[in-house]
């Protein structure tokens, strides 16, 4: 364990934390850190992780597998609790799943309930919280539009495709009314086409509301075309290892945005240092 | 979205099967049956022997016209009923709470795990002597027996479904907020149904065998003691329009508890 702590190099791990300054941060993520006990040996799997997101940012965090980024979506959406530092969400820690935050998982299967129709799916946060029924259908009726599907109540699930059911998880997280949404790899499970096509619809809601998103991926050219900022994850212990300002304004397109130049630089740039985050992380995993 | 016009491959389990479908099943499953009993007369004509203890078509038929016009043949289906029943919801039940109770610890589950499997390999049927000894040849004694088999099928159910419920569907409600109580209703409750509708059809066919088995050796009261009474008096057609009785019920049932499953669980079809 110690060896791992000294095996640590490359950039350092709190740069983040001045670095995104100005704007109000909606989530504010300060020298957290996580360990778990795996069979009374302690494994830390984060170290001092510390960023802000700011309001109406989008915020791609990358990283190689197994640097922690579900570890570190968990305790973003309140589901697990760092063992140090801490989490918040407009300047309250979170100790739970909090109210204006929502998380929309990679796998869709899994997330939406396969016996309830779409309605009953996109509206089951909205139940037990003092929303009359007429407004939970109303925003029910509203999400499904703001996501393609308008009318799709009726049917279930497995009556569509598997990128029509993301659209699905992601109508349930806009009916919730959150002021910021995570995404754990939403966009994994379906094809290029889709991918691109989900891309696109989540930052164009994004544009068009307050909503800050962040957006957990593996996918280098997603987190360029979709970011306002990334945070490469990485380490052993894993940290913030490095972070990248995209600015490639804010109205992008799949074919002219990816291909600039400035896309070209960023995509390089983001890629040699998720690199040499797993160099560093297979070095260090060696007895 | 246009592709919403048109339901994914899986969307089949809505729509019913075409009629003509239909009429093919009936009229194969019927011209079998018409074999089935042509050969069946031809074999009595043939060898008049076996009329000794074979009734032919029309008798048979003759038994069951009578018998539906018996009192005491319908006071056995009662008895057989309230027993089945009887025993069926209490399997049901304590099977379930069972299941509750090993599913709230994979401890619970190791240690009571062999128990389980030596009680519900028992023959069911071994069991009788000890019914009648504790009981005697009453219909206390007959639900006994019944649950003492049924309900182990419900305990092996109701817990896999409760353990194989995916937490992820728990979790995602947890995230946003969704309450203990909306969880169960929502999520727990519909989503361990299909074990419970599958645990349901398992003991019922069983509670059925069980009930018939334990009147005929037993000799409590039901359509199983009616079958061994007709045989001693020698009532022949009575005891094989009896038997013929017993297995349309359990058809019958089966049938009946597949269609409401299919109809309630139509989301859960590609999963079994």
């Amino acid at each position: 364990m110690n060896n791992t702590v000294q095996g640590r190099t490359g950039p350092a791990s709190s740069v983040s934390a001045a670095a995104s300054g100005s704007a109000v941060a909606v989530l504010d993520v300060r020298r957290m850190g996580v360990s778990f006990e795996d069979g009374g040996k302690a494994k830390e799997i984060l170290r001092d992780v510390s960023f802000r997101i700011s309001a109406k940012e989008f915020v791609c965090i990358v990283g190689p597998s197994g640097a922690g980024k579900t570890t570190l979506v968990r305790c973003l959406a309140g589901l697990s609790r760092p063992t140090s530092g801490s989490v918040l969400l407009d300047g309250e820690p979170v100790v739970g799943p909090p109210a204006r935050l929502a998380l929309v998982a990679q796998d869709y299967s899994r997330s939406l309930m396969p016996w309830l129709r779409v309605r009953d799916n996109v509206r089951l946060p909205l139940r037990g919280k003092g929303i009359s029924a007429a407004e939970q259908n109303a925003r029910v009726a509203r999400a499904l539009g703001a996501v393609g599907l308008p009318g799709a109540e009726e049917l279930y699930p497995r009556q569509l495709s598997g990128g029509m059911q993301q659209r699905v998880s992601i109508a349930r997280a806009l009916a919730y009314d959150p002021e910021i949404l995570i995404m754990d790899e939403p966009f994994a499970s379906v094809d290029a086409q889709t991918r691109a096509e989900l891309e696109d619809l989540i930052m164009q809601l994004q544009r068009a509301s307050q909503l800050s998103v962040v957006l957990i991926t593996h996918d280098i050219d997603e987190s360029v075309y979709l970011s306002d900022r990334i945070l490469v994850l990485g380490g052993r212990p894993a940290g913030i290892l490095q972070e990248y300002a995209i600015d490639l304004g804010r109205t992008r397109d799949q074919l002219e945005t990816k291909a600039l130049r400035q896309f070209a630089e960023y995509r390089s740039e983001v890629f040699r240092s998720i690199q040499a985050a797993s160099a560093m992380m297979r070095k260090d995993d060696r007895p | 979205m246009s592709a919403l016009a048109e339901p994914g491959p899986e969307g089949r389990a809505v729509r019913p099967a075409p009629l003509s479908a239909w009429l093919r099943g009936v009229l194969i499953h019927g011209a079998f049956f018409l074999a089935v009993i042509g050969t069946y007369s031809l074999a009595l004509v043939l060898d008049p022997g076996l009329r000794r203890f074979l009734p032919t078509i029309g008798e048979l038929l003759q038994a069951l016209a009578g018998l539906a016009v018996d009192p005491q043949f319908w006071s056995g289906v009662g008895a057989t009923a309230k027993a089945a029943g009887l025993g069926l919801a209490i399997s049901m039940v304590g099977g379930s709470l069972v299941a509750l109770l090993l599913a709230t610890s994979t401890r619970v589950y190791d240690s009571a795990r062999f128990l389980i499997d030596f009680l519900r390999t028992i023959p069911p049927l071994a069991l009788i002597p000890v019914g009648l000894l504790l009981l005697g040849p009453t219909t206390r004694m007959e639900v006994t027996l019944i649950v003492a088999s049924a309900v182990w099928p419900v305990v092996l159910q109701v817990y896999y479904g409760i353990v194989h419920l995916d937490p992820k569907y728990l979790e995602t409600a947890r995230s946003y907020r969704v309450g203990r109580l909306l969880q169960i209703v929502f999520i727990v409750a519909p989503g361990v149904a299909p074990s419970f509708g599958t645990a349901f059809r398992l003991a019922a066919s069983m509670t059925l065998l069980l009930a018939v088995g334990t009147e005929l050796l037993a000799g409590s009261d039901g359509l199983g003691f009616l079958i061994g009474w007709y045989q001693q008096a020698r009532r022949l057609p009575e005891m094989y329009a009896t038997i013929i009785v017993v297995g349309v019920l359990g058809i019958a049932l089966n049938a009946a508890i597949r269609s409401a499953e299919r109809r309630l669980f139509a989301w859960a079809e590609e999963t079994r």
